[in-house]
């Protein structure tokens, strides 16, 4: 498999504060990364630097072994597509076919108008998605959950070889969170799509990530297959809590059961 | 999402009845026909028989003193609603309009300056000048201020732009109090209040040019002020929109624009906030439908507020500024209740 992204010891330092120390990160086509870690861990800093939002404050990223800098934001979103924790809410009452064909601005002419190849890919990502029946509905009468839905529909318009994901789940109900997670894990299986999510559900995250790489204090502190990284040390240790990890009987993933937080004596 | 041309058409019909009804209507009214036949004269040597009784005084009236200002009145109106529908989509703000951010301000000052120091009275083109002066001058610090480390974040922008807007309002107060001169202060006021009285041809030479222009390269960044409308900064540059190039030339044409219509107009308030939206709830929010439709509605509703200026009073005529207040903000107060806006972008 090859290297899409290449992390070099990335810092990012903000007012004083160390965001990301000295990140060293590979990824490789076609695999399912999930980043978790505790809040303020560095995930979304992580995952702007990656969609290059951010820039490192020192190290370098590389996409197929070019300097992430050196491209344009028009390269950049051929190939990364970012969607990120929070959805902003915009007053302007466009519907979410119109958020979706957005997704279509960077293979688009400059001069040319959208072309019934951008509807046909907007509308496969809206059925995808579940955005469907709400297609022609104004976004800002749209529950919090269906406008991130809309969000990772524009994404997946966008045709990216490597989709960023923020917490894709946070404000979705039990349904759409698995809905999305398949989703993502097929794109990643059939379509060669490479992905990096970070998530707060480490049981969804062991289930349907390949990959784990957990942040603490802007350091990866572990990354590997899932069973590897969710140990109970590392869980006392990041997360501050007692668990019980378990393979899960019916799916292929973990079974985390948190017990009680760490006593601050037991505290190594 | 597309109902441009109908629209479109709508509106060019709606120009172009204004500008002849406009020309027509003052205290020497002058019957339609004969604008047209004024117009064919001037255009193609032919004139119509018994459509121009009086044709010396009606040739004058009509070219010389109606229809250049009327047309400047479209140009100035169309230039502010366009400057406003822009700024509004790109600051994701309904508040946003030339006035606030700075540039009306600035180009203000710069006419104050010209008529203060005495340049005005010797060389009549240094009042439009130095009114596009410090447009462009005003808008060039409130990026360079928001500017760090080579980004311009939309927010810090919006308030440098309040900030840069009170000190240069501040300023010309200042120079007001300090005018000796009766004269110089009423010409400053009348500045203030914008206004359109005794325009003729050589100010449409002198905006039509930069408006028209900065018009037609603005409404080329109709796809970008969609997205950042709907997804934000960050959510645009993840689509590949280059969004400083984009902020810095948006920013510059609204500049030369807004300038461009306040070095021959004053301050004229109102227009760039209330068309576009009156226009947004007719056409939705697309910038390529909204962006030619808001130039053209605000080319209209000058034209009648400049009417309005040179026709309610008998005796004097109204400051054109006064007029846009008079008549926009009830009407935008009426469709505020009417669709129950309350904070989203009509």
């Amino acid at each position: 498999m090859s290297d899409l992204m290449t992390l070099e010891a990335v810092s990012r330092c903000s007012n004083g504060r160390m965001l990301l120390d000295g990140v060293n990160l590979t990824v490789k086509t076609g695999e399912l990364v999930g980043i978790i870690g505790p809040n303020g861990a560095g995930k979304t800093t992580l995952l702007s630097i990656m969609a290059g939002l951010l820039e490192p404050s020192t190290g370098m990223v590389y996409l197929n072994q070019v300097p992430l800098s050196t491209l344009c934001r028009q390269q950049i979103a051929q190939q990364i597509a970012a969607v990120p924790q929070t959805t902003t809410v915009s007053d302007f009452r466009f519907s979410a076919r119109d958020i979706v064909l957005m997704g279509r601005y960077s293979h688009r002419d400059r001069f040319a108008g959208e072309t019934s190849e951008d509807h046909a890919i907007a509308t496969d990502a809206m059925r995808h998605t579940r955005v469907t029946p709400f297609a022609d509905r104004s976004v800002t009468e749209l529950s919090g959950g269906e406008r991130q839905r809309v969000t990772v529909a524009r994404a997946l318009a966008q045709q990216p070889r490597l989709l960023l994901l923020d917490e894709p789940t946070a404000s979705l109900d039990l349904s759409h969170q698995l809905h999305v997670l398949q989703l993502v894990h097929q794109r990643v299986t059939k379509d060669r799509l490479t992905s990096v999510t970070a998530i707060h559900d480490l049981g969804l995250a062991s289930r349907f990530c390949d990959r784990l790489i957990l942040l603490d204090h802007g350091r990866i502190v572990a990354d590997g297959p899932p069973a590897d990284v969710l140990t109970p040390d590392r869980l006392a240790t990041v997360f501050g809590v007692v668990a019980h990890v378990s393979p899960h009987p019916v799916t292929n993933g973990l079974m985390i059961h948190v017990i009680e937080p760490v006593r601050d004596d037991a505290m190594p | 999402m597309r109902r441009a041309p109908v629209i479109h058409v709508a509106l060019i019909t709606a120009l172009l009845g204004s500008i002849l009804i406009a020309t027509a209507v003052g205290s020497v009214p002058i019957p339609i026909p004969s604008i047209v036949a004024v117009l064919l004269g001037k255009a193609i040597g032919v004139i119509p028989v018994n459509w121009l009784p009086d044709q010396t005084a009606y040739e004058a009236i009509v070219l010389y003193l109606r229809l250049p200002r009327v047309i400047l009145a479209a140009l100035v109106g169309g230039a502010l609603a366009l400057a406003g529908a822009v700024l509004q989509g790109l600051f994701r703000n309904p508040m946003a309009d030339p006035g606030i951010i700075g540039i009306s301000s600035g180009g203000a000052l710069g006419a104050v300056i010209a008529v203060m120091s005495g340049l005005a009275a010797n060389a009549l083109w240094s009042l439009p000048l130095l009114a596009f002066v410090g447009a462009a001058g005003a808008t060039w610090t409130i990026y360079i201020l928001s500017t760090q480390a080579g980004r311009t974040p939309l927010a810090t922008l919006l308030l440098s732009g309040l900030a840069v807007s009170a000190f240069a309002t501040a300023l010309t107060s200042l120079l007001l109090t300090l005018a000796q001169d009766i004269f110089a202060f009423r010409e400053v006021l009348f500045w203030l209040l914008g206004g359109l009285d005794g325009r003729g041809w050589s100010h449409v030479g002198l905006a039509a040019g930069p408006i028209l222009a900065g018009v037609i390269f603005l409404l080329l960044f109709a796809d970008e002020l969609n997205i950042v409308a709907a997804t934000g900064e960050a959510g645009a540059s993840s689509v590949g929109v280059e969004m400083q190039q984009t902020k810095r030339r948006v920013l510059m044409l609204t500049a030369l624009i807004t300038g461009a219509a306040v070095s021959v107009s004053g301050i004229i308030g109102f227009v760039g906030l209330i068309v576009p939206h009156i226009v947004r709830l007719i056409v939705g929010p697309d910038h390529r439908v909204l962006l030619p439709a808001s130039f053209l509605g605000g080319a209209c509703f000058l034209i009648w507020a400049d009417l309005g200026a040179r026709t309610l009073m008998p005796t004097q005529e109204l400051r054109l500024g006064v007029v846009t207040a008079l008549l926009g903000a009830p009407f935008f107060v009426y469709l505020l209740q009417r669709h129950r806006i309350r904070t989203e972008v009509v």
